[in-house]
């Protein structure tokens, strides 16, 4: 996978050139079915933010909606995450991943609405999963608490996704040489197969005992590790250098970085079956492979910040890059603490408690979902063919998310690590431990709530600029809030 | 097109390796595990689940129960599960095997569960008591962050002899509250929760064992 062609975004034989298509027109075949994803992914974020918002309100105010079983706060936190990670980063990586694929290889998409019907059945699945979910057909493993019924919809959505991947893969024009296409590859193929494993070993033909917290270990983490990670990687990849508007520096580490990324992240999910009731090996080898992971980590950190060092200016500028440098700063945060606190004597303190949640909320908002606005900020703009409405509505997004994810990953971070720390002195009632908690669980509620009013922005700022681009031909001329630096400009004509 | 299906191969390689080193490998090792009779008293432990149990675990799953307790016991020296009386020893592979689903969980925002089938309480039997404690926490702990599930429970008018099913609750002259069926099969299952059985792996995961070596190596 070594390449022979620059990165560097302003020459011609680059993964930015489109090789003599107008990138314009490789925009303009990925339209529909990315419109269609990303608006009903938006939709889906608005519906789990509210979820987790009530989510977070129970878990100290257990008073709040009780009593009523389809209120519960077992199948509120269900529905919240699997409408965030199924509904939201599920189709906003189809949206922004095929986006993405097309650029990158320099082909129009194939025209044809296999595409659009998997969207369909997509949204049509969950919508039945996540109905199931409130009504009492909920699983009991994480991340796979989805009605058995629904499996079959969403496996034949996205067994759709694939097929038309695979004509779209067909039609390209160059070959797979960059290292986002890799990491996007990766992430298509990869989720159905780790998807499959868990339907199949854990209710299929269930395995016995613990082997099944393994089997759920090991997808709940690559749900994170193998799907949602890689995609946002890929997008880093590719807009850094474009944004900034120079190549990578040691490029030629990306195959490094990501191959062993790709071999070690698989093995992470089980590091948290510390002191459980598997074989020690099995959590010892997650352990390793965490620490492992950290020199992918660290050739990615020598590639984005090489590339933004000494550019920072231009990081206020631009709001894809703010964002985007939140999520990278959250991405690296969240990797080198999970190495570090993997080890058993930080296991001790952190296991169980609320930390786990910060963590999680860490990667899949701080870094997976801050990549994702990115990418949309960037995207939008040129698919629609006019700017983003209302440059404010941006700032309050901008701000809402990171104040949000801040309060959230802080207080519970902050707070689990106090609850851990206490529920190893055994002198402490375990309720006080947990009463303790309940501050740091306000905090993260108030976290929630600024989040979904960022999310009420950025849905309404799409919005407008949806119904603007209707209304208007799309402006070819016209400057955008988003528009390329000028040293890209010059190549783009 | 070289390029791709070499890229195919390794992606496909990458997370084919996970699989097989953990779940493949421990399918191997500890996949079928056998329950461990005592040559004494030619007892089988863990003891199956009945079938009321195992509706339990299906109503315990339905609830959501697993996103708020645990069921594993940490070894002693390895947190203090065993002094906040969660068990004397550490839970292992083996008392897993007699159940369909394994809810081992991972947040504790409520007490570990694992050993809660033997644990004593308060007040009351222990069949009374985790009634009581589901229709609703707060009357018993006050405080509780636990969610209440009264409608696992019947409110109904007395008709002839009061049931002997009947919680001792105070619903008002000629009404009593029956658990359902639903809050029996859940309470058949935490029952089946219990490490009041040795197994010859977890000998040296007791307390008993910990505090030997403690003895031994004073700090
Ligand atoms: C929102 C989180 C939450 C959910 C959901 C929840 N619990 Fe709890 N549970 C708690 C907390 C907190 C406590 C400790 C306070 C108390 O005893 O009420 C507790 C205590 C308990 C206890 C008492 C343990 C002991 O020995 O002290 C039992 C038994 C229990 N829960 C069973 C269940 C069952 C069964 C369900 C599902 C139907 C459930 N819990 C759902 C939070 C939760």
């Amino acid at each position: 996978m070594t390449t022979a062609h620059s990165n560097d975004p302003t020459r011609r034989d680059s993964p930015y050139s489109t090789g003599g298509i107008a990138e314009a027109e490789i925009d303009q075949s990925t339209r529909t079915p990315v419109l269609f994803f990303f608006s009903t992914a938006l939709l889906w974020l608005l519906l789990s933010t509210l979820l987790s918002l009530v989510t977070a309100m129970k878990l100290h105010w257990p008073g709040f909606l009780d009593g009523v079983e389809f209120l519960t706060y077992g199948r509120f936190r269900a529905a919240a995450v699997n409408s965030f990670v199924y509904g939201w980063a599920g189709l906003s990586i189809i949206a922004v991943g095929f986006w993405l694929l097309a650029r990158l290889s320099q082909s129009k998409l194939p025209n044809s609405p296999v595409l659009l019907v998997a969207g369909v059945f997509w949204n049509i699945g969950l919508l039945i999963g996540i109905g199931g979910i409130f009504l009492g057909d909920l699983r009991g493993h994480f991340l796979l608490e989805l009605p058995r019924y629904s499996v079959p919809i969403l496996m034949i959505a996205y067994a759709l996704v694939g097929v038309w991947g695979v004509m779209a893969f067909y039609s390209r024009r160059l070959r797979v040489t960059f290292v986002s296409q890799w990491f996007l590859v990766g992430a298509f193929f990869w989720f159905p197969w780790i998807y499959s494993i868990a339907q199949v070993m854990l209710f299929g033909a269930p395995v016995r005992g613990t082997l099944q917290s393994v089997v759920a270990a090991w997808y709940a983490y690559n749900v994170y590790a193998l799907w949602l990670a890689p995609v946002a990687l890929a997008a880093i990849y590719y807009l850094l250098p474009k944004l900034i508007g120079r190549p990578i520096p040691h490029y030629y580490l990306a195959s490094v970085g990501f191959w062993s990324y790709a071999l070690f992240a698989g093995f992470g999910g089980v590091a948290k079956l510390s002191g459980g009731p598997v074989p020690a090996w099995i959590s010892t080898a997650g352990i390793i492979s965490l620490a492992m992971l950290l020199a992918p980590v660290a050739i990615f950190a020598v590639h984005y910040f090489g590339t933004l060092s000494g550019q920072y200016q231009k990081v206020g500028k631009s709001p894809t890059l703010r964002f985007l440098l939140v999520g990278i700063v959250a991405f690296m945060a969240a990797q080198v603490l999970m190495s570090l606190l993997a080890f058993r004597g930080f296991q001790e303190v952190v296991q169980f408690t609320h930390v786990q949640t910060a963590f999680w909320m860490l990667c899949v908002y701080g870094f997976f979902s801050m990549v994702i606005f990115a990418t949309a900020y960037f995207m939008m703009p040129r698919l629609l063919g006019t700017v983003w409405p209302s440059p404010t509505l941006v700032k309050t997004h901008f701000w809402s998310a990171l104040i949000g994810i801040g309060l959230i990953v802080g207080g519970l971070g902050l707070g689990g690590w106090i609850q851990g720390a206490r529920l190893l002195d055994p002198d402490i009632a375990f309720l006080d431990i947990a009463r303790g908690t309940l501050p740091w669980l306000v905090t993260a509620s108030f976290g929630w709530l600024i989040l979904l009013i960022g999310h009420v922005a950025l849905f309404l700022n799409f919005a407008l600029m949806a119904c603007c681009a209707c209304l208007t031909s799309p402006a070819s001329g016209r400057e955008s809030l988003f528009a390329n630096p000028p040293e890209m400009k010059v190549r783009t004509t | 097109m070289k390029n791709g299906i070499l890229l195919f191969i390794g992606v496909f390689s990458a997370v084919a390796l996970s699989w097989a080193i953990l779940i493949l490998t421990g399918f191997q090792t500890y996949g079928n595990l056998r329950p461990y009779v005592d040559d004494i008293t030619g007892d089988a432990f863990p003891t199956p689940m009945t079938g009321l149990a195992e509706r339990g675990r299906a109503v315990y799953a339905e609830l959501g129960c697993v996103s708020c307790h645990t069921q594993q016991v940490r070894r002693p020296g390895f947190g203090v599960d065993h002094q906040r009386g969660w068990g004397d020893r550490q839970s292992v592979a083996r008392d897993y095997i007699g159940q369909h689903q394994v809810y081992i969980g991972d947040i504790r925002i409520g007490p570990d569960l694992r050993n809660v089938g033997e644990r004593d309480v308060p007040e009351f039997d222990w069949a009374t008591w985790h009634h009581l404690h589901l229709y609703n926490p707060r009357m018993l702990v006050p405080g509780s962050l636990m969610p209440s599930f009264p409608y696992l429970y019947e409110k109904r008018k007395i008709v002839g002899q009061p049931s002997s099913r009947a919680l001792p609750l105070n619903v008002g002259d000629g009404y009593e509250v029956v658990p359902t069926e639903r809050a029996e099969a859940l309470l058949a299952y935490l029952r089946n929760q219990r490490l009041d059985y040795s197994l010859p792996e977890a000998e040296d995961l007791t307390v008993e064992a910990w505090e030997r070596r403690h003895e031994q190596e004073p700090e």
